[in-house]
């Protein structure tokens, strides 16, 4: 038998290493400029990780902002989705210690990798587990210590990349303000995102022109259609949440929409692109810094290597 | 169905963009100009192919995207394209 519930985001948290990085100390490293960094992706400063901030660590503590904020009880949170890709350890995964971390006793989990469109697709999954009443509630964690895989001689995602985990609780409701997601893959532009192989020499690369004209295309047909699955005109959407990979990718994607650039989130200028954890760390800022209004609805909309990318209306049921 | 564009067109259309992006840019725009010279960073010049897409109603492959560098690359491109229209 299948029960259906309604789903909704009853906390989100994030967790930014304290450790700032500028332009100026990585140009230094690498073969661009500071303003170089600046007027091709936008970003100002990301964070990096110290070296006893994993991603289990960094993503536990995201979680446990996330919890607190939800006012939940620990023990009827039945299921615990980590999106990373960029953990080193495979096998086991990390999942399992954040749940222990936090004390989540009975919580089943597991890790997704869908690289930076990672949050997305587990906040998929958790609403579908927690509407077809599998779970009660499901904490999403998405975290990332890219720092440790980028390398100056690749300056297109040395200067891009920081690290960082966000959360956020689903959990059971009686309305439904969690929409469908819209997603969707493209296998065969795998190789314009991706790894550079080699032993010990493995690092991010990507052709940014590529990427930038495929992201550009193709969200914002990805968002009108969210919209259009979830039941509301792409004017209803108070904020528009984009993956934080470039600042360009995301203001050309407003741009084609027409949507407002006042109601955009531009967490990339001063937290970097965080993979997978971009998208929730941005919300969680939008929260802690008072923009968000209860009933405001929420375009998310992840991107990434793969290549992979879905979209989602949310709509926000508290403030900060 | 457009007619088949020519070289003049396709420069037209350059200089419309790069002067609806940059209102003040008073420079010559020559076939052996290169776009960073003339202010297209690398993804201005996507903006920039987007848009002679639509106009020229033609998709340009990926693959052909690494290899445009000055005016003449992308005029002989998409003369070239737009033949075989």
């Amino acid at each position: 038998m299948v029960s259906h519930f309604g789903s909704s985001l009853s906390g989100v948290g994030g967790y930014r290493p304290s450790r700032v990085v500028d332009n100026e100390e990585l140009a230094a490293r690498t073969t661009v400029s500071p303003q170089w960094i600046v007027e091709r992706t936008g970003i100002r400063t990301r964070h990096y990780a110290a070296a006893d901030e994993d991603v289990v660590g960094m993503a536990a503590e995201a979680g446990r902002r996330a919890l607190a904020m939800a006012g939940i009880v620990k023990r009827e949170v039945d299921l615990v989705i980590l999106a990373t890709a960029s953990r080193r350890t495979r096998v086991p995964g990390g999942a399992p210690q954040v749940a222990s971390l936090l004390g989540l006793e009975i919580a089943g989990a597991f890790d997704i990798n869908a690289v930076c469109a990672g949050f997305t697709y587990a906040l998929a999954i958790a609403s579908a587990a927690v509407r077809c009443g599998d779970a009660r509630h499901v904490l999403i964690v998405a975290s990332e210590r890219m720092s440790e895989w980028v390398r100056p001689e690749s300056p297109e995602t040395f200067v891009i990349f920081g690290d960082g985990a966000g959360a956020a609780v689903v959990s059971r409701s009686a309305e439904e303000n969690i929409g469908p997601p819209v997603w969707g893959s493209d296998g065969a532009r795998a190789y314009i995102l991706g790894m550079a192989p080699g032993p010990g020499a493995e690092h991010p690369i990507m052709n940014g022109p590529l990427v930038y004209r495929w992201a550009t295309n193709k969200l914002p047909s990805v968002a009108r259609l969210a919209c259009e699955r979830a039941g509301f005109e792409l004017s209803d959407i108070a904020w528009l949440v984009c993956h934080q990979a470039n600042q360009r990718i995301i203001d050309a994607v407003a741009s084609r929409l027409d949507f407002p650039a006042e109601r955009v989130a531009r967490d990339v200028i001063d937290t970097g692109n965080t993979s997978a954890a971009s998208v929730p760390l941005a919300l969680s800022r939008l929260c802690e810094t008072g923009r968000i209004s209860p009933g405001d609805l929420v375009l998310m909309l992840g991107f990434g290597a793969g290549l992979t990318f879905s979209g989602q209306v949310v709509r926000m049921l508290w403030i900060n | 169905m457009l007619a088949q564009a020519t070289e003049q067109d396709v420069v037209a259309e350059i200089k419309r963009f790069i002067v609806d992006l940059h209102p003040d840019f008073d420079r010559e725009i020559t076939l052996s100009s290169s776009f960073e010279a003339i202010g297209l960073d690398s993804l201005s010049q996507v903006d920039l192919l987007g848009a002679i897409e639509q106009i020229f109603e033609i998709q340009v492959p990926d693959s052909e995207i690494s290899k445009i560098a000055k005016v003449k690359d992308l005029v002989g491109l998409i003369v070239g394209l737009s033949s075989q229209v």
